[in-house]
């Protein structure tokens, strides 16, 4: 059984979460301020938090930080605010992930069900044939692939391309690199968008939402990157 | 033709040409005035054959000397002295009585002074004496007169046609001069005038050149003289390169006039253009003396003037200078204060025209009247820092407003979001409900994007947005966005076309917003392309500037200037039926120019075009 706490200043929008959180292993908890928050944290074994940022009283961040210090709990920030500044200051304060208003309930689902797969796995020795980044993992010796627990079915050229970014997370690979190591072979010059379809393809399998890639990210006008561990 | 004469060759006939006939002209000129001189028109042939011939042959018998014994055969002659020598006798040559009444016989008589043809007498004889000649002229004496004699009687036959003769010489001449002319500084084959290579060289020096050459010929004839002919010859042939010197000079004049470089390359236009360079030097070393200087300048030179004036008119005492100069001084002082005090005012102009309003003026220490126009150059630029700011903080809260008003609409928009889900989610037999769901859906997503957008416009807009610009490569940029549109495109029933230069270009430009400018544009070109068309996006290199452009059909007419399109929520359909909120080109472009970039749209009948120019770095 996990615990989860949920915590808007909107009734509506929390009751929303449980519904669609709504799972047998799932406890869920709801605050609707930032003090509730930090008293149902200390009160609790929690295994992951909800938060808004905009609260009356006792604001998300502000809460954020309190039970920072105290609990190691996965944190996901709900916010309006989708300015940069917002989410950077938001993560270096000890958030683990975000999702901007507003929001698609699946998204968020799928980010709790990643986080706390993560948390409870987390320290865990495993094999060097497994990669894992975020919520996908690569499993060398099945050749299989998960997102966010769900399997995912790539194509061969699509699987090494995948392989080749999650063994190198972090690390931008042009469009140009990616062809050699995948196709073995220099693609002939001028207007090649293989590579560019083949990972806009991988991305609307393994993203909920492939706009606004969390994990396989464009970095447009040099190549793509893996979104590497935040916690590693 | 006109070809021919413009090549070396034809300016070398032309002036062959224009020579031979100047020299026939002036022939049949000097013909002219002996035939006139001569009677020709009363006297028989022959008569006027030997009116001509006496000329030569006069000139001959005076070049002849009388003392000498072996005289040619054709002459008689008897020396008469004067009778203050004593002699009454003439001396007599042997036929001389003989040929008195023989036909053909022509007399001359002239005076000569020389020594005394009477050897025994033995000295110069100081009087003057007689010579009578007579000559057998029915034979020519020499080759010239045989020459001379062939020559008049074709001038006699001639008589009458030599005026028209003439006259067709010297305008063939002339013709052939105005050829010359027009040629001059024209080559074949084209129109433009070639500068001959000493066309730099001034005309003047040619000039002069010219007329120190012409000079020394007409010194030059008085150094020759072994015979009359060789003379001639010579004589000639120095008239003659003398004139082509002139036709030569003549045909760079009008090369010149004709370039209109007659007075640049020329010693009259370098001086001209030096004294000009000088003038324009001083007078720009002149204004940039500050003010002060100029003044103190100006009653300095006044002043000397002045002194120089009275003591030239010479009503001055000296003992009045200095009183005049202490008067100078007072009044001076006055006058530099009020210059400095202008260029206070000036430099504070400069830097209000410039921009920068926080430098007040310092109006202490100014005559009145310069400090009142520094306090209002003072209030224009406190009321300038003033709307400024007030512009920017008013730019500020417009987007602050926004940013707000949008977050605050983020909220229930969840709400809606998600219960809408929910009720399509919910198990129910009536169809209906479930369609009404899923259009809420997509209606609050598409005000959810339309909330963004809106913040994203206003800040792009403002310039309130970070931009943080990386080195990109150009053909990546275009081979990734083709690449993620590639479905789209091929759901749309659209045909991309990508081009790429050969040599990929560096450009500086933020990754993030790059792609949404270039997610923008191809997201406009699938939602309003006609089905079935191409849609090209290509990269050219131009200087130093990758050029994107996009090109696509427009489905629907666009009735709408290129102009409206980028302005906010204006979309290509005036019915406003199809998705979109018309603030996807107004971002594209913002962002575009965020980034350094120029962003450009036309609109060409249904061709919808836009080109984003952004400038190449090297790495």
């Amino acid at each position: 059984m996990k615990n989860i706490l949920i915590c808007d200043d909107e009734k509506d929008i929390v009751e929303a979460l449980k519904i669609y959180l709504n799972r047998p292993d799932y406890r869920l908890l709801s605050a609707y301020g930032g003090a509730e928050a930090i008293e149902i944290a200390r009160r609790e074994r929690l295994d992951l938090i909800l938060m808004d940022i905009m609260m009356p009283g006792v604001d998300g961040l502000t809460a954020l930080a309190r039970i920072r210090a105290e609990s190691d709990v996965p944190i996901i920030l709900l916010t309006a605010k989708s300015e940069d500044s917002d989410k950077i200051l938001g993560l270096n304060i000890g958030a683990d992930d975000y999702v901007t208003k507003p929001f698609n309930p699946l998204e968020v689902a799928a980010r709790v069900n990643s986080q706390l797969r993560r948390y409870s796995r987390f320290g865990a020795e495993e094999a060097p044939e497994v990669f894992r980044a975020g919520g996908i993992e690569l499993d060398d010796r099945s050749k299989s692939v998960t997102a966010d627990g769900e399997p995912v079915s790539l194509t061969p050229k699509e699987y090494e391309i995948l392989r080749l970014l999650i063994s190198n997370p972090g690390k931008v690979f042009s469009p140009k690199e990616i062809y050699n190591a995948v196709w073995k072979e220099t693609p002939f010059p001028g207007n090649d968008n293989t590579v560019a379809v083949h990972v806009r393809h991988i991305r609307e399998k393994i993203e909920i939402d492939p706009t606004e890639p969390r994990y396989l990210r464009v970095i447009f006008g040099q190549g793509y990157l893996l979104e590497g561990d935040k916690k590693k | 033709m006109k070809r021919f004469f413009r090549s070396a060759f034809g300016k070398i006939l032309l002036y062959f040409l224009i020579t031979v006939f100047t020299i026939l002209t002036a022939a049949l000129f000097v013909g002219m005035v002996a035939l006139s001189a001569f009677d020709a028109y009363s006297v028989s042939e022959t008569d006027f054959v030997n009116a001509g011939r006496e000329e030569w042959i006069t000139v001959c018998l005076n070049r002849l000397d009388y003392s000498e014994p072996d005289l040619p055969e054709w002459i008689e002659y008897e020396i008469r002295t004067p009778e203050s020598l004593g002699i009454v006798q003439p001396y007599t040559s042997e036929h001389y009585d003989e040929w008195e009444n023989k036909p053909g016989i022509l007399e001359f008589s002239f005076p000569r002074y020389e020594y005394c043809p009477y050897p025994e007498k033995g000295e110069y004889c100081e009087e003057q004496f007689v010579i009578l000649v007579r000559c057998d002229l029915s034979e020519p004496i020499d080759e010239i007169d045989a020459i001379l004699t062939r020559l008049l009687s074709f001038l006699y036959d001639i008589r009458y046609s030599i005026y028209l003769a003439a006259l067709a010489s010297l305008l063939l001449a002339v013709l052939f001069f105005r050829v010359l002319m027009c040629v001059a500084g024209k080559k074949p084959g084209t129109e433009e005038y070639v500068p001959g290579p000493f066309f730099r060289v001034p005309f003047e020096l040619f000039l002069a050149a010219f007329c120190v050459m012409a000079a020394f010929a007409s010194e030059m004839r008085f150094w020759i003289e072994p015979s009359l002919i060789h003379e001639l010859f010579f004589a000639g042939l120095v008239i003659l390169a003398l004139f082509e010197c002139f036709l030569g000079l003549c045909a760079s004049f009008a090369s010149r006039v004709k370039q209109k470089a007659l007075i640049r390359y020329s010693l009259i236009g370098l001086a001209f253009r030096g004294l000009r360079a000088a003038f324009r030097f001083l007078w720009k070393a002149f204004r940039v003396i500050p003010h002060v200087w100029k003044t103190a300048l100006f009653l300095l030179v006044s002043t000397v003037v002045e002194i120089v004036l009275c003591f030239g008119v010479g009503n001055m005492r000296d003992a009045t200078v200095p009183l005049f100069l202490l008067w100078k001084l007072l009044v001076s002082a006055p006058v530099l204060w009020f210059a400095y005090s202008l260029t206070k005012l000036q430099k504070a102009g400069k830097e209000l025209a410039s921009g920068r309003f926080d430098t007040p003026v310092p109006v202490t220490g100014m005559p009145s009247d310069c400090r009142a126009h520094a306090e209002s150059l003072n209030g224009i630029s406190a009321g300038m820092e003033r709307a400024v700011a007030e512009r920017m903080k008013s730019e500020r809260m417009k987007t602050e407003l926004i940013t707000n008003v949008s977050h605050d609409i983020k909220t229930p928009l969840t709400s809606v979001i998600n219960y809408a889900m929910l009720i399509g989610e919910e198990p129910t037999e009536n169809e209906k409900i479930r369609e009404y769901a899923s259009v809420l859906v997509r209606q609050s997503e598409k005000l959810k994007r339309l909330t963004e957008d809106l913040v994203e416009a206003s800040k792009a807009a403002s310039g309130n947005l970070e931009v943080l610009p990386a080195p990109c490569s150009a053909s990546t940029l275009v081979t990734q966005a083709a690449g993620e549109y590639e479905d789209r495109f091929a759901a749309a029933g659209l045909i991309p076309v990508t081009s790429l230069p050969e040599e990929d270009m560096t450009i500086l430009a933020d990754s993030r917003r790059t792609w949404r400018v270039f997610d923008n544009l191809l997201n406009n070109a699938v939602k309003y392309s006609m089905p079935g068309t191409r849609v090209w996006v290509s990269l050219t290199r131009e200087g130093n500037e990758a050029v994107f452009s996009f090109r696509s059909i427009s489905r629907e007419p666009l009735n709408i200037s290129a102009e409206e399109l980028t302005e906010r929520f204006v979309r290509g359909d005036s019915s406003r039926s199809t998705e979109g909120n018309g603030l996807g080109l107004s971002i594209a472009k913002s962002l575009t120019e965020l980034q350094g970039g120029v962003f450009d749209l036309t609109v060409d009948g249904d061709l919808f075009k836009v080109t984003l120019r952004f400038p190449t770095v090297n790495e």
